[in-house]
């Protein structure tokens, strides 16, 4: 099981959060780094990582994506590969290029898992392989 | 009760406190300080001094289960609403398979050892 938590981001008015949890992201030698992620349903993918990470871990580039932004121009990122732990296994996963902070755990890594978060703060967020519950 | 406690049970009980609520509370002058919280309670006290700040918390609770942390500031908000950044993305010739990842992973490592 992966556990996390869920960080207070409003005010005392419309008080909201985010859920995070830690993954270990494997640099090109073997050796793993705990990476904090923003758990994020809205995004279809694995996960998103900062360029300057992806360059210090030295993840191999596999292709090159387009995305449409509020401003109507279109922008360029690369598309890498990595291997994260994962509910005690090893996976292969898709990583997106891209300034958001914290980064972010999107479906596709979700996907097979039951996620269960304690919308308050400090409320855990776990993430259960299906297959074991 | 806090014998029956294991270390993992204490750290995330601290971890807990701290992020969701002492931070919020404590300012830059606190920067660089040991802050140490009695994790049930979450009273806690800071100083430069992480062995002062305990005397102090166990002279007002003398069952405090503490755990210690070094502040480093709160951490930083985002204004307005996140706009998801890979929504609408596309990637060409389509998404990466599992063994594709897993092969270019297997020749970038080849590439370093050689």
């Amino acid at each position: 099981m992966i556990s996390g938590l869920v960080y207070l981001t409003g005010h005392a008015r419309i008080p909201t959060g985010e859920p995070r949890v830690t993954i270990h992201v494997a640099d090109i030698s073997g050796e793993t780094h705990p990476v904090e992620f923003l758990v994020d349903t809205g995004f279809d993918g694995d996960l998103t990582l900062s360029p300057a990470l992806i360059r210090r871990l030295g993840l191999p580039h596999l292709r090159v994506g387009k995305v449409t932004l509020a401003d109507n121009l279109d922008r360029e990122f690369g598309v890498y590969g990595a291997e994260v732990s994962w509910n005690g296994k090893t996976v292969e996963v898709e990583v997106l290029e891209s300034e958001d902070d914290p980064p972010l755990l999107g479906m596709a890594m979700l996907w097979g898992s039951r996620i269960t978060i304690e919308a308050r703060e400090g409320g855990l967020v776990t993430i259960e392989d299906l297959e074991v519950i | 009760m806090a014998a029956e406690r294991t270390e993992a049970d204490i750290l995330a009980a601290g971890q807990r406190k701290y992020r969701s609520m002492v931070v919020w509370e404590l300012t830059d002058d606190d920067k660089g300080k040991m802050v140490v919280i009695d994790v049930d309670s979450g009273d806690y006290e800071v100083d430069t001094v992480e062995a002062k700040a305990r005397d102090r918390l166990f002279s007002r609770r003398p069952d405090a289960c503490t755990w210690t942390a070094e502040f480093n500031g709160r951490p930083e908000f985002r204004g307005g609403w996140r706009m998801t950044y890979p929504n609408g993305y596309t990637i060409e010739g389509g998404r990466p398979s599992r063994d594709e990842i897993r092969e270019a992973l297997a020749e970038a490592r080849r590439r370093t050892n050689d």
